[in-house]
């Protein structure tokens, strides 16, 4: 044996697990629904707002942010977008297919810090659902440890509305406030129509215990911020989650550089007082 | 200096203009990277210099200049 292969101190980063395929579905035309297993039996033990690297043998790899909570043991769930060669590939995967995983990396949404104990404002975009469906659970799950949430969603058209299953949860639940929007209806339609901004009227919180969490396409930010601050609420009460492209997932190759931050080891949650002035971040 | 290099899912690109990748090309190369290890980031390729025909982007006359200026 070479004195490399029996070094078991340092783990080689680069090197990913395997993960078998439990559930694979469409959920909109753009997205689909996957459900991992490590193949090692381990949780893939991440926190709310990480993100982890899937490959495809053959393909390539990408970042591909968690959906499910920790608090769901013995499997995790990834919501992705066809957008390039590796999601375009993974949207074929089927059950029992095999991807390889790294990570968890990046950072989470403070659950069990600044969040705790507080009312939590969600505000998501389109996708920007994906990551926050697992904050959202991890609350619900661990419900008595904060105040009153309230969880706005904003989706483009009713066709492209993510996760229905768990929306009819939250809508149904008496000790949350779900409200939800779509830009532009279409005949089935019933409900409110307008711009994730349209809501915050509708909604009544207590800005100085409250901590905000957004995520959703990069434009929708700057829009929500302003709502924040005409409520009066404080940049270090708020949590973004950005988006960029992603390449290595280990703060080295620099592709997703936010100036001197990287997206994928400071980020991708950062507090907004943290990034408010950074050039090129919101 | 690739358009797409700062493009995320949805089209939004935040290093739109040339200006902008530029500025980011010499930060990261000399900066943000610098910053973190301790010394420049560039490699010595030649090939943006090979393709700059106004030869504005030499990174030994940036960095030199930038330097200099600094002293």
């Amino acid at each position: 044996m070479s004195s490399r292969s029996c070094n078991t101190k340092h783990k080689d980063i680069y090197l990913p697990e395997m993960a078998t395929v439990v559930k694979a579905e469409s959920m909109t035309e753009m997205e689909y629904f996957l459900e991992l297993k490590m193949d090692s039996g381990n949780d893939l033990g991440h926190m709310p707002g990480q993100f982890a690297e899937i490959s495809i043998p053959g393909i390539g790899e990408a970042p591909i942010s968690v959906s499910s909570s920790p608090t769901q043991r013995g499997s995790f769930e990834m919501v992705v977008r066809k957008v390039g060669n590796v999601s375009n590939a993974i949207h074929g995967l089927k059950p029992d297919d095999k991807v390889g995983v790294r990570g968890p990396y990046g950072t989470n949404f403070p659950v069990e810090d600044a969040m705790k104990g507080k009312d939590i404002l969600f505000v998501c975009g389109g996708i920007g659902l994906v990551p926050v469906r697992s904050v959202i659970n991890y609350v619900l799950d661990n419900r008595k440890d904060y105040g009153n949430v309230t969880i706005l969603v904003g989706t483009k058209s009713p066709s492209e509305r993510l996760f229905l299953d768990d929306i009819n949860k939250w809508k149904s639940r008496d000790d949350i406030t779900f409200i939800e929007t779509v830009d532009r209806k279409d005949e089935t339609w019933t409900g409110n129509i307008g711009v994730i901004t349209t809501l915050f009227p509708k909604i009544s919180i207590n800005p100085a215990n409250t901590v905000t969490i957004i995520c959703g396409p990069p434009i929708m930010y700057k829009f929500v911020i302003l709502e924040l601050e005409k409520l009066g609420m404080a940049d270090e009460n708020v949590y973004v989650s950005l988006e960029r492209r992603m390449k290595c997932g280990v703060g080295k190759c620099g592709h997703c550089q936010i100036n001197g931050l990287y997206t994928c080891v400071d980020g991708p949650v950062f507090r907004f007082a943290d990034v408010a002035e950074v050039r090129e971040a919101i | 200096m690739l358009l797409k290099f700062a493009e995320v899912a949805g089209g939004h690109n935040f290093r739109k203009d040339k200006a902008d990748r530029y500025r980011h090309r010499y930060y990261r190369k000399g900066k943000y990277v610098a910053d973190k290890v301790g010394r420049l980031a560039c490699v010595g390729c030649g090939r943006c210099i090979s393709a700059c025909v106004s030869n504005i982007a030499n990174p030994v006359e940036v960095f030199n200049t930038l330097l200099e200026d600094k002293q």
